[in-house]
């Protein structure tokens, strides 16, 4: 007795077509929300949320080891640290009359995110990651198990593994000092 | 035929769908929801259960007679309950956040339901079946810090906040060494997936002994620490600080009422069943029978039967120890449950290097005991002030 639905019912096929879509939809309303949020811990929660769609939208792609783990320390530990931050640095954040920005920080914000997108596209476009070469030296896998993952960590992986985790020490270390306001 | 009798339930009842015509999509919708729904209930009326036998209990032990009013022995307690909490008024702080006052206690039930997908309740019945089931449980019960967050921070009131960073505190550093405990046993088994992990604990020595992972020298150690941080997750006695129902208000709760504080209560119950099954699990052979010849009773009574002792266990807990302090309860998790549960993780590694035998057993027993003592020797300490002075006074 299992719900798993078999590979190759109806069933299947819709879920495996369509069910992106809703965590596609979450995930763009939920960062629509915390880039116009002024209320900052709403706008962490709404960030929680957005990385809870991502999850399930890796979970829809069928990468289930990635999503578990995206949704353990996203939404377990980044979140819950950004919102102990913002509880333990701002001195009160309910004095703001409106909730979401106005007109003209939005059409400021939405300018500077074009340029933004505009010079980020441009880097993905020219780094290796998207030329064809790489794409055929790294072919995309369409299943791979938990213990090749786990291999990959250890091995070839590691020392990358390795710099990332002291990258997002530093980076929340950073925003830690970033958000701290000095009291009077 | 007992041992079979869920599956056979739930075959018969979608080939009778499928006689009467229905489109095999919507068979496979109903067969789903059919399992999701039947877990739940089970679920809810094991807390239902709880809820009155926990007060009987205590009251026993406290030597009361506990609730006796409504039904025969007070049975019908729960659905006394049940109605006052629905007729109740349903409180909202003016300066509230509605929404997410509303959202808080559907947040917090939603993932004490969702974790209860992947338990394996029999030798055959497991609602679903994922690869990396441990971490799927650990992922989905970090969303109900989320809610406790919500509960404290929605209702406008600075104790209900400071609740919540308590309670807050508290799962978050009693869920490193309830993960690394669990991460000694998904090592043992080599799998994450938790029909594996009972499968690989289905074993009996000299053919009379269980083989379970609790009665490993690293596994006792590792064992204890999950118990206890899994009662320190799920606000237990001794752990029930966040709450402290006699001595503070009641943390993140104080600006909840009526059904929506009762909702709290049933994901907190729900919770605490979902964390005793998955001990039961981890370390307790999950389905297995305690001796092989015991294997003709159903393998889902004997889970059940396991999941029910160890709730009873933690409600022996709830009325013999009393409450910890705060500063108490966070360092004995850094100081010494989290180390307690590192050794056992080396443990396990000497006792598998090793080649599982009795030398590598007594070795990481050694090892273990050793651990004990060293990490709980500043706790024996006594206890001795400096001197106070005071400005003022004097």
């Amino acid at each position: 007795m299992t719900a798993n639905p078999e590979t190759g019912s109806p069933l299947w096929q819709i879920l495996s077509n369509w069910g992106s879509l809703i965590p596609t939809i979450l995930l763009l309303l939920a960062l629509a929300g915390f880039s116009i949020a002024r209320n900052l811990i709403r706008a962490a929660l709404l960030i929680a949320l957005a990385f809870l769609s991502l999850g399930l939208l890796f979970l829809s792609l069928g990468a289930e080891f990635l999503a578990f783990a995206q949704i353990l320390v996203y939404v377990g530990a980044v979140a819950m640290l950004m919102l102990f931050t913002i509880l333990l640095s701002r001195p009160s954040e309910r004095e703001h009359a409106a909730a979401w920005l106005d007109g003209g920080e939005l059409l400021r914000g939405f300018l500077i995110g074009i340029i933004l997108t505009f010079i980020l596209g441009m880097f993905i476009a020219a780094s290796p990651l998207a030329s064809q070469k790489f794409q055929n030296d790294f072919p995309a896998q369409t299943s791979l198990s938990l213990q090749a993952i786990g291999q990959a960590l250890i091995g070839d992986a590691a020392a990358s593994f390795l710099a990332l985790a002291v990258l997002l020490t530093a980076a929340l270390i950073g925003a830690a000092i970033l958000a701290f306001d000095e009291r009077p | 035929m007992i041992e079979e009798l869920p599956t056979r339930l739930y075959a018969w009842f979608l080939q009778l769908l499928q006689k009467i015509g229905l489109p095999s999509i919507i068979v496979d919708i109903v067969g789903a929801f059919l399992i999701a729904i039947s877990t739940c209930a089970v679920f809810l009326a094991l807390f239902a259960l709880t809820s009155v036998l926990e007060r009987k209990i205590l009251a026993r032990v406290q030597n009361r007679l506990g609730p006796n009013r409504v039904g025969p022995f007070g049975l019908l307690q729960p659905v006394a309950d049940g109605i006052k909490m629905l007729i109740k008024e349903d409180i909202i702080p003016h300066n509230a956040d509605k929404i997410l006052h509303f959202l808080a206690p559907v947040l917090a039930l939603i993932p004490s339901l969702l974790v209860l997908a992947i338990l394996p309740y029999g030798s055959n019945l497991v609602p679903v079946n994922l690869n990396s089931g441990l971490l799927y449980y650990f992922a989905i019960s970090a969303i109900a810090e989320i809610a406790i967050f919500l509960a404290g921070w929605a209702g406008n009131n600075k104790y209900s906040v400071l609740g919540a960073m308590r309670a807050i505190a508290q799962i978050l550093s009693y869920e490193l060494p309830l993960a690394t405990s669990a991460l000694c046993v998904a090592l043992a088994a080599g799998s994450l997936s938790l029909p594996q992990i009972v499968q690989s604990q289905n074993n009996y020595l000299l053919g009379l002994f269980p083989n379970w992972f609790l009665f490993t020298p690293w596994g006792l150690a590792a064992g204890l620490v999950f118990f206890i941080a899994a009662l320190a997750e799920t606000n237990r006695s001794p752990f029930d600080l966040p709450e402290g129902e006699s001595e503070l208000v009641a943390g993140h709760l104080t600006e909840y009422s009526g059904f929506k504080y009762a909702t709290f209560f049933i994901a907190e119950y729900v919770g605490m069943f979902a964390i005793c099954a998955l001990f039961v699990t981890l370390f307790l052979g999950g389905w297995l029978p305690p001796l092989p010849f015991l294997a003709f009773i159903p393998s889902w009574i004997w889970f059940f039967a396991k999941v029910c002792f160890i709730a009873f266990v933690m409600i022996w807990i709830r009325a013999t120890l009393p409450r910890m302090r705060i500063d108490h309860l966070l360092s004995f998790a850094w100081k010494f449950l989290l180390p307690l549960a590192f050794s056992a993780f080396f443990a396990l590694l000497l006792w598998h290097y090793l080649g599982r035998n009795i030398l590598s057993s007594l070795l990481s027993f050694a090892f273990i005991v050793a651990a004990y003592f060293a990490l709980g020797y500043p706790f024996t300490q006594r206890y001795s002030p400096r001197k106070r002075t005071y400005l003022f006074s004097e």
